[in-house]
């Protein structure tokens, strides 16, 4: 891993050095546990700052759509084949210009989950070695998904009844506190004001209530529909601990059972629920 | 004076009896990777293997609590007054930063408008604090704001588990000095104040490495304006688990719900690191940027609070430190202030 640091800090450097861009976003060593922590570097100086390890959980591409980095003319980014799949869903939606970012991909073994277990996005990994990139380091990993791992924690879900799984919500969503770091923590959540702070009229109650409860994260679970790359940002940032990952991956099984799309491969294709297809199947209305 | 002693394999019957005295009973259990306070748990599941994620401040001021109702008749709107939800109430086995942080948000309830809804649920509220041996997990500072991982600061009566079996148990205030009929039903021996003074001193040596905090407020009021704080704060993606783990942070909205021409008032936890939060009807932002929101929350702290109550805003709990997504800590923030200003810059 520490050879994928050093050739992180090379090209950080050079891209800084030749002006290639006005800043890297990476991880630094962090200050808690083993933990990694985000970090903007602005000279080629300070790339030493820059490493990679398997606690480099953080999905980097949520710094897109907020400032400094928006703002800046060009930013080089360190990415996980993982978060580059968050990226691919920026560019389909046209919230970032692809001349705007330099992708400094690394191929990954997998990262850790704060206790140390190997995370669901990792078991089920495709992008090891990611595909799209300016420029990648690391020695080639070669992806061998483990295809049960994604949608396995649902079928506990689809062996209840419609009362029990209700129950089950009922009981999780009732321990959100909404402070939104669900939201915060998604590079995919885009919109400038959330239809949680929109208050004319009020679409979403505010207050964590179960009703208001109910509201936010199934619509914040839609939105999430075919656009979700089940980076697990929502899911590792949720202060209560809400298992948001089942909703979001029932999104994600849908989808692809209805539309046979996965979100994240392909900047050029347009996700099913932004596009309307003559060929779409109707049989659902009539 | 002699404290009484009581057998580890007890609490659970302790939690039990305290309860059974018509209170409702709040204590740590384990969920997962995590332990979190929960009301109406078993006892038997009592975990007192770490720091709960939550603090014990939703059981004072909840994340929701309606305050008034009301109803429009014609031109006129009538409103009535709504009781506090506030039930006796024993949160057993709270941390020592979780206790003292009761009496740090006191003043603030009790300022310029006296809050029945806090104030009650205090009145009612038994605090049994189960005293850290050494600091819980690597994010605890309250050594650096005048605390110790055995401070009995806002507890009613102290446990100490002094060795495996046994527990140590202090009756500090007179509400608690009330509870010693209940206490004794399960005394097994005694232990001497100095052994307890040895405990506590090992609690504190735990922490040597944390700095005091004691030049922060002077280092905050001269630098406003400061490249660190657009370098620290960065990396903050705004999400405010901070502000809602924190057991002092205690900002809340207003909301109104209503179905037709009935609705209610609620009171709703909220945070300095949101940007609506400043946001005004004019369009305006104050704190428009994430670095100025989070320097807001260490001056408040660290600063405006000291300065008008007295009291530093954090028990250095850590959980704003151990569980920030992008690993922002609000320890080392405040400590390179203190750095800085032992310096002289």
């Amino acid at each position: 891993m520490s050879d994928r640091t050093d050739k992180i800090r090379e090209v950080a450097r050079k891209w800084l050095a030749d002006g290639t861009v006005e800043a890297v976003v990476g991880w630094e060593r962090g200050t808690y546990g083993e933990k990694c922590s985000p970090v903007l570097v602005r000279t080629p100086e300070d790339t030493d700052r820059l490493l990679f390890n398997d606690r480099c959980t953080n999905n980097l591409m949520t710094y897109l759509k907020r400032d400094p980095v928006r703002s800046m003319e060009k930013v080089g980014i360190v990415a996980k084949g993982c978060d580059i799949k968050s990226l691919i869903g920026l560019l389909q939606e046209s919230q970032v210009e692809r001349e705007k970012v330099m992708v400094l991909a690394v191929t990954c073994e997998g990262v850790k989950t704060a206790d140390g277990t190997v995370p669901v996005k990792c078991r089920a990994c495709d992008v090891k070695t990611p595909a799209f990139f300016d420029e990648i380091v690391g020695d080639k990993v070669a992806s061998s998904p483990d295809s049960e791992a994604r949608f396995k924690d649902l079928e506990k879900l689809d062996a209840m009844t419609p009362a029990e799984r209700n129950r089950f919500w009922r009981k999780e969503l009732d321990k959100c506190i909404r402070c939104y770091a669900c939201r915060q923590a998604c590079p995919l959540c885009i919109c400038s004001r959330c239809i949680a702070e929109k208050n004319q009229p009020q679409w979403v109650e505010t207050s964590p209530h179960p009703r208001g409860n109910f509201s936010w994260n199934m619509i914040r679970a839609y939105h999430l529909a075919g656009r979700c790359v089940e980076c697990e940002a929502c899911e590792t940032a949720c202060p209560v601990n809400i298992p948001l990952m089942l909703l979001n991956r029932a999104m994600a099984r849908t989808v692809k059972g209805a539309f046979d799309y996965e979100a994240g491969k392909d900047p050029e294709v347009q996700p099913p629920l932004r596009t309307f297809n003559l060929d779409d199947d109707n049989s659902f209305i009539l | 004076m002699p404290h009484m002693t009581l057998d580890r394999t007890d609490l659970p019957s302790l939690a039990q009896a305290l309860a059974g005295q018509g209170r409702r009973l709040v204590l740590p259990v384990r969920e997962g990777q995590d332990l979190f306070y929960r009301e109406g748990a078993d006892p038997a599941r009592l975990d007192l293997s770490t720091i709960p994620k939550n603090s014990i401040k939703e059981f004072l001021f909840p994340k929701c609590e309606k305050i008034l109702e009301y109803e429009y008749s014609g031109n006129d709107v009538v409103i009535e007054d709504v009781a506090p939800d506030a039930k006796p109430t024993v949160i057993f086995c709270a941390r020592p930063c979780d206790a003292a942080s009761i009496p740090v948000v006191e003043p603030l309830w009790n300022w310029d408008y006296k809050d029945k809804f806090f104030n009650e649920r205090r009145e009612q509220t038994l605090v049994i604090t189960y005293s850290c041996r050494t600091a819980p997990d690597e994010a605890c500072f309250c050594v650096s704001v005048g605390l110790s991982p055995s401070a009995d600061q806002g507890s009613d009566v102290m446990l100490y588990g002094v060795d495996e079996s046994t527990v140590a148990v202090r009756l500090v205030s007179p509400k608690g000095r009330e509870l010693e009929e209940v206490f004794s039903k399960f005394k097994k021996g005694e232990v001497s104040d100095e052994a307890l003074e040895g405990f506590a001193k090992e609690g504190e040596q735990s922490l040597a490495h944390r700095k005091p905090l004691d030049k922060v407020k002077d280092w905050l009021e001269a630098h406003f304006e400061d490249p660190l704080w657009e370098d620290k704060a960065f990396r903050c993606i705004g999400c405010g688990t901070c502000t809602f783990l924190c057991p002092t942070c205690h900002c809340f909205d207003i909301q109104d719900e209503s179905v037709f021409d009935a609705g209610c008032r609620l009171k709703n936890w909220d945070g300095c690191q949101f940007p609506l939060f400043t946001l005004h009807t004019s369009g305006h932002n104050p704190r428009d940027t994430q670095p100025k929101r989070y320097r807001q929350r260490i001056y408040h702290k660290y600063a405006i609070y000291p300065e008008k109550f007295g009291k530093t805003l954090c028990t250095g709990c850590g959980r704003c430190v151990a569980y920030c997504p992008v690993n922002l800590s609000l320890y080392d923030v405040v400590a390179t202030a203190q750095e800085r200003a032992e310096k002289g810059e």
